[in-house]
């Protein structure tokens, strides 16, 4: 390998490194706690119901009964004999995907786009990196009940306000929360969104920035991903 | 149980970054690659019972890791072609352009085996025959990957070009 690409990519590793702020470890506890909670609701409807038909029913983990903390441990695993697991399900999930579904076409839209989509929590924090300096309309929908308070910072720290708003929730075809975000330099944009009671953990949200002037990313544009609710999830 | 939320712990903090950058790296999109190895550690952690005993449990979450962000990045292919196509007759985006945008820019254009023989040896640091046997090939065809994908890269980036020892073909 020639040492100017090695150095490029020990840079890139470097300087990445530096600026990645991981959710935690403890973040994702609870992520799995939560869905625990939801498995077991719903389990607990299937052992009534296997009560009721006189029929033993069993979880078998990595057939759909996912997330279930603690499966048996089995002979001699190894890394490479899981499949993928199914992604989460629930109607919140649904909800975000529903508001992911309400941004731009891509297909049709030449700028590029930088979206995701989660379900509302009440500390939820996005880091956008690599955004150039360029006028975006940013557009926040939100699918479900409740409202959501947002705002778009500048930086990756500092309390300078781009933008601020409420999105009102909706079952069907919600206003989206349409601001106009300023970003006067290369670099990041921060973007908080704080659920209400009735939000939290029902609804499901979707952003997405788009460069006014017709400008693209230097790299990928980003189309929906799904941001389960973290504090901050992006970089 | 307290040990193993210990070993979580420390197999978060020790490699929740790198496997960012490698996802970053190989998809060119942080945002995306935080999201994908967040689930990947829940994912994990949901399971963590079986997956502490495994021999290398951080081969599992990048292995998860890597099949998220792949799915995602299906859908957005139809995106990226798009983009590329209307790319030279758009305006560029002012501003500073980083070294590692435009290495991230340059690995975007490789084919995908050669992204991710490059991705997996010089930011996962895994030998050429760590990777043939994660790819199921020999250990030749990824060597021929490195090679083409630095002749490439060095190309693209205007730097000169030298050949590995340990990938000589």
């Amino acid at each position: 390998m020639t040492d100017e690409l090695e150095n490029l990519f020990k840079d890139l590793r470097t300087r990445t490194l530096g600026e990645i702020v991981p959710p935690g470890a403890p973040q994702a506890r609870a992520v799995v706690r939560r869905r625990r909670g939801v498995a077991v609701s719903a389990g607990a409807g299937v052992t009534v119901a296997a009560i009721l038909i006189g029929a033993g029913f069993g979880l078998y983990p990595g057939t759909g009964g996912d997330y279930a903390v603690g499966d048996a441990p089995s002979d001699g695993p190894s890394s490479s004999d899981f499949p993928v697991m199914p992604d989460p399900t629930g109607p919140e999930y649904d909800r975000a995907t529903a508001a992911g579904g309400l941004l731009a076409d891509r297909d049709k839209t030449p700028t590029s786009i930088r979206a995701t989509q989660g379900v509302v929590a009440p500390d939820y924090e996005n880091h956008v990196n690599d955004m150039a300096a360029d006028k975006y309309a940013f557009r926040f929908f939100c699918v479900g009940p409740g409202t959501v308070q947002v705002v778009v910072k500048q930086g990756e720290t500092g309390n300078t306000v781009l933008g601020q708003g409420t999105a009102t929730c909706a079952a069907q075809n919600p206003e989206p929360l349409e601001l106009t975000i300023r970003q006067p330099k290369y670099g990041y944009l921060r973007l908080f969104a704080v659920g209400d009671a009735a939000a939290n953990g029902q609804a499901g949200f979707a952003f997405e920035f788009l460069s006014t002037t017709g400008k693209t990313f230097g790299g990928v544009s980003g189309a929906p991903t799904l941001s389960v609710s973290s504090s901050p999830s992006g970089g | 149980m307290p040990n193993e939320t210990a070993s979580f712990d420390e197999i978060y903090a020790a490699h929740y970054g790198d496997l960012t950058v490698q996802l970053y790296a190989y998809f060119g999109d942080r945002q995306e690659a935080q999201d994908v190895v967040q689930e990947a550690f829940c994912r994990a952690y949901a399971r963590w019972r079986t997956m502490s005993r495994f021999d290398d449990p951080v081969a599992w979450v990048r292995r998860v890791a890597w099949n998220l962000a792949v799915s995602g990045w299906r859908r957005k292919r139809t995106v990226r072609t798009f983009l590329r196509r209307q790319r030279p007759i758009e305006p560029q985006v002012d501003g500073p352009q980083p070294e590692r945008v435009a290495l991230v820019a340059a690995l975007a254009t490789l084919p995908d085996n050669h992204r991710r023989a490059m991705v997996l040896r010089y930011l996962a640091d895994l030998t050429v025959a760590e990777i043939a046997e994660r790819e199921g090939v020999p250990v030749g065809t990824v060597k021929s990957w490195l090679s083409r994908a630095r002749q490439a890269l060095a190309a693209r980036l205007d730097l000169a070009e030298t050949t590995a020892p340990e990938e000589t073909p």
